[in-house]
């Protein structure tokens, strides 16, 4: 019976009944553009924090400290610290050695290069398959072939025990107009001109496709800083972040004695940091999150604002459909009169009003997912540069909110019931 | 997500059954009062248990104040128990006064436990709105609707139902003090209040094996309640003369099918997520068969290289004169032109004898869900398989059943064989062997007291000057 009056008072008034959907439409459009925004950069966070493997990048302490003044940094020591390479083993002999998968130092310094006079090239030295012998075994070699497996060269690697090779970043050797096999002369701040042999281009799609990327020990010679690196990036394999290591990353010092056990047992990415710090003196650690780092941050930032507007987006379109409700209850005084009349108890009335505003709600919310997709992939296009994946879980959330606004809106009209008598109505007096 | 839906149902479904039952079988003379009263204690109820679960947390005495509330439940419990005695005597005051007080006393238990259990739990792994932070506030929205209907169809078949009604709590107090019966036992050990003793060890075991079914059997008895409640009966045999008491009667019919099926619905809604949580999807990885190994004459286990070198992980088991299945397995630590075979026990050091599992290209261990960098396999540290002594000569890896034998107590599954009494000679199945004893890491087993005396008495004299084994608290070993 409740869906027989349901279907047949449903096609009432149908202008007024667009013009409701519509304005749910509008808020289900704005709301389900911020979901998809945010929930696509919200994923790929999740993604990273819950794999299993991860970076972690050691600089000395000195570089951690926050110096920084009205966005300047004033830390005498910036880039003039440095880690010792022969600590470089030390990484591999922690409690979770076995999970480092590969290290790689680097030491970034400037050089003149011939054909380019005048202008420093940023030459980076580093290691690419270094055997670096270890107290347990000694035939270990690591470099960036193991840490930076997305590093895409065109040539061959360089040897790092011979001191000549290197690579050249591919926008630098489309400046220097330089092909693999070619001879570059550089001038470091030590020593005299030294002839280098590019071996391979290197495209990383990062700093490194502007620059020399050279074994440790040529960048080492070229700055006089033999045996100094001045970061190690460690490559790991671990287990997803939980409410644990969240928690143990913020303060070990608030974890029992029991939870620090645990956490220092397990291949948390922050326990591994943490053991790679107590391992080399004067070392930080801290594990690299790309996401988390970019568009997470930014994401993360304007989320409270984002919040309001869904809210604001909310009761505006509950208003709108709240002063339609008023008018339809006003408009069917009379129905409601005869229903009462023939014994409907107050809340079956309400329920015939209510069930129309939620079908009223779900379908502007549907139409409001589609407009707010289309929305979504242009801002992302426009913000990001990028189209944004079609979060599915982002329907049943807006069409959910969508049914919540227009029941919202409908309440307070339909108080209004209660307070109708069958006599009045019936006879025409309101 | 079901992960958050079954802690729910497993907190606040005991609870939501009691207070329904309660209200339902309140006094007729101050009903509202009693109602209002009811209703206030149960949110005092849930607030304090969560609140005291955050401070005892935070200060570190959750363990006593979990016993402290279970202590509590269960004397309430009792109380409620014995008022509900009473009441079947037509003497319903000690019910009204107990009632509230149980809606109390379990609501905060329920809290208490409910944010123990979500404690190491995280809902979201990002800081920004996520799928997963949606469906987890998903799953704690539809418990907190599940649970909410379930208390009111209680009420409804309750008052329908009252003598049923009655039972129904009887049997739910009696299950659900058994629980906080073996909870506080548990914590009193614990806390050292009260003294070790095999008889209670064993009730906390058992009852700390039954606790998580429970809430199965509550379940149905509220599908049984409402069956009571509401299906059948009604019906006069004699449909009544007149239209509209004809219509009267139906609509009441009607009425009373809806909550029937409400009940129903519920009740095997929340029993079928249970049931997949406890079934499917709480259910750790399961290894892979082991091949069983027999050593040859010279006591020696001998494997081909060329059979083990393709990547894929191959597990093979020994069984010790003692019964102990000691696992191992064998996987190429490179590619298949350079084969580097890592020979380990099928146990990590931390984490005991779950074992590993292989899933495409990755070793992954059972117990704490970390990947293992494969080129490692085969040396000590981290959570690594524990290193097992073997030769490699001619593409046949070699490993003495002596070396094995050394390992079986990083293993505790004991399977049933025949062995001998060291004293008497005597053939004997391990398992049903009346006394046993453990030396150097060996069990030696007897068939009757006499025997494992003399033993006892000098154990060297009958087990030779065997080498112990290891242990795994005593970390790795070269040897």
């Amino acid at each position: 019976m409740f869906f027989r009056i349901l279907r047949q008072s449903f096609f009432e008034g149908r202008k007024r009944k667009i013009l409701a959907a519509t304005t749910v439409a509008l808020a289900a459009t704005l709301i389900t553009a911020l979901l998809d925004l945010s929930v696509d950069v919200g994923d790929k966070m999740a993604r990273e924090m819950k794999s299993y493997g991860a970076n972690i990048r050691v600089v000395p302490k000195s570089e951690t400290v926050a110096l920084e003044v009205g966005g300047i940094d004033y830390n005498p020591l910036k880039g003039r610290d440095y880690l010792d390479e022969r600590d470089l083993p030390l990484i591999k002999d922690i409690f979770w050695r076995n999970n480092i998968v590969g290290l790689a130092p680097f030491l970034r310094t400037s050089v003149e290069a011939e054909g380019r006079a005048g202008q420093a090239v940023p030459l980076i030295g580093t290691y690419f398959d270094k055997s670096l012998p270890l107290p347990d075994d000694d035939t270990y070699r690591t470099g960036v072939t193991a840490t930076n497996a997305f590093w895409a060269i065109e040539g061959a690697w360089p040897d790092d025990e011979k001191p000549e090779e290197v690579l050249l970043g591919r926008s630098l050797a489309r400046a220097l107009n330089l092909a693999p096999g070619a001879t570059l002369r550089v001038q470091g701040t030590e020593g005299g001109p030294t002839p280098l042999r590019v071996t391979g281009l290197l495209t990383t799609g990062g700093a490194e496709d502007d620059a020399i990327v050279a074994p440790l020990a040529l960048a080492q010679r070229l700055t006089g800083l033999s045996g100094r690196v001045q970061a190690v990036e460690v490559s790991a394999l671990t287990v997803p972040e939980n409410d644990l290591s969240n928690r143990a990353r913020r303060d070990t010092e608030a974890l029992s004695t029991a939870e620090y056990d645990v956490w220092y047992c397990t291949a948390y990415v922050s326990a591994i940091a943490h053991q790679i710090e107590e391992a080399v003196v004067n070392a930080s650690a801290r594990p690299i999150w790309q996401v988390a780092a970019g568009e997470g941050a930014i994401i993360g930032k304007i989320q409270l604002l984002m919040l309001v507007v869904t809210l604001a987006a909310f009761v505006s379109a509950a208003m709108g459909v709240s002063s339609l409700m008023n008018a339809t209850i006003m408009e069917r005084a009379r129905e409601i009169g005869l229903m009462k009349a023939l014994g409907a108890a107050t809340w079956e009335i309400h329920m015939v009003f209510l069930g129309e505003a939620v079908i009223v709600g779900v379908i502007g919310g549907l139409i409001g997912c589609v407009a707010g997709t289309g929305l979504s992939q242009a801002v992302g296009l426009m913000v990001f540069g990028s189209t944004v994946s079609i979060p599915w879980i982002g329907v049943p959330v807006v069409v959910f909110l969508s049914a919540a606004t227009a029941l919202a809106g409908s309440i307070i009209p339909s108080r209004a019931i209660a307070r109708l008598l069958p006599v009045e109505v019936l006879y025409g007096r309101r | 997500m079901i992960a958050y839906l079954v802690d729910m149902i497993h907190a606040f479904g005991p609870i939501a059954v009691v207070c329904g039952l309660v209200l339902a079988l309140r006094p007729q003379t101050p009903s509202r009062a009693f109602a209002r009263a009811a209703i206030g204690l149960l949110i005092a109820g849930l607030v304090l248990g969560a609140g005291a679960y955050q401070i005892a947390h935070a200060q570190g005495f959750a363990s006593a104040t979990r016993t402290g509330m279970h202590l509590a439940g269960m004397t309430v419990m009792a109380l409620a128990l014995i008022a509900l005695a009473a009441r079947s005597l037509r003497s319903g005051l000690a019910f009204t006064l107990v009632g509230p007080l149980l809606v109390f006393v379990m609501a905060a238990r329920s809290a208490f436990v409910f944010a123990r259990d979500i404690a190491d739990r995280s809902l979201s792994a990002a800081s920004v709105l996520n799928t997963e932070l949606i469906l987890n506030l998903t799953a704690l929205f539809t418990g907190t609707l599940a649970v909410a209907g379930l208390t009111v169809l209680v009420l409804q078949a309750g008052r329908h139902a009252q003598r049923v009604g009655a039972w129904v709590l009887a049997a739910l107090l009696v299950a659900e003090s058994g629980v906080s019966t073996a909870t506080a036992l548990l914590g009193l050990l614990q806390l050292q209040a009260i003294e070790v003793t095999a008889a209670r060890v064993s009730f906390v075991a058992r009852a700390g094996e039954a606790a998580p079914w429970a809430i199965y059997g509550e379940l149905i008895l509220v599908g049984l309640l409402a069956v009571a409640a509401f299906a059948g009966g009604g019906r006069s045999a004699v449909p009544p003369p007149r239209a509209v008491e004809r219509r009267q009667v139906r609509a009441r019919m009607l009425s009373r099918r809806r909550w029937l099926t409400g009940a129903m619905a519920t009740a095997s809604f929340l029993i079928v997520a249970l049931l997949y949580h406890d079934l499917y999807a709480s259910l750790p990885p399961s290894l892979s068969p082991a091949q069983p190994v027999q050593p040859d004459a010279q006591g020696l286990v001998r494997i081909d290289v060329n059979a083990v070198k393709d990547g894929k992980l191959y597990r093979y088991a020994y069984i010790t004169s003692d019964g102990h299945r000691v696992r191992f397995f064998l996987i190429n630590r490179y590619d298949v032109a350079h084969a580097k075979i890592g020979v380990v026990y099928d146990a990590c050091m931390i984490c005991g004898d779950d074992g590993y599992i292989q899933v495409g290209n990755e070793i992954i261990c059972i117990a704490c869900n970390v990947r293992i960098f494969v080129p490692s396999i085969g040396k000590p540290g981290g959570c690594n398989p524990i290193p097992l002594d073997h030769t490699v000569e001619g593409g046949v890896i070699t490993i003495a059943a002596a070396d094995l034998d050394k390992g079986a107590k990083y293993f505790s599954e004991v399977v049933e064989i025949e062995v001998t009494d060291p004293v008497t000679g005597k053939r004997l199945i391990n398992l049903k062997a009346p006394f046993q004893y453990e030396f150097k890491g060996r069990m030696f087993y007897f068939e009757g007291r006499e025997s494992y005396d003399r033993f006892k008495k000098a154990p060297e004299e009958f087990a030779g000057n065997v080498e112990g084994r290891y242990f795994r608290v005593q970390g790795h070993r070269d040897s």
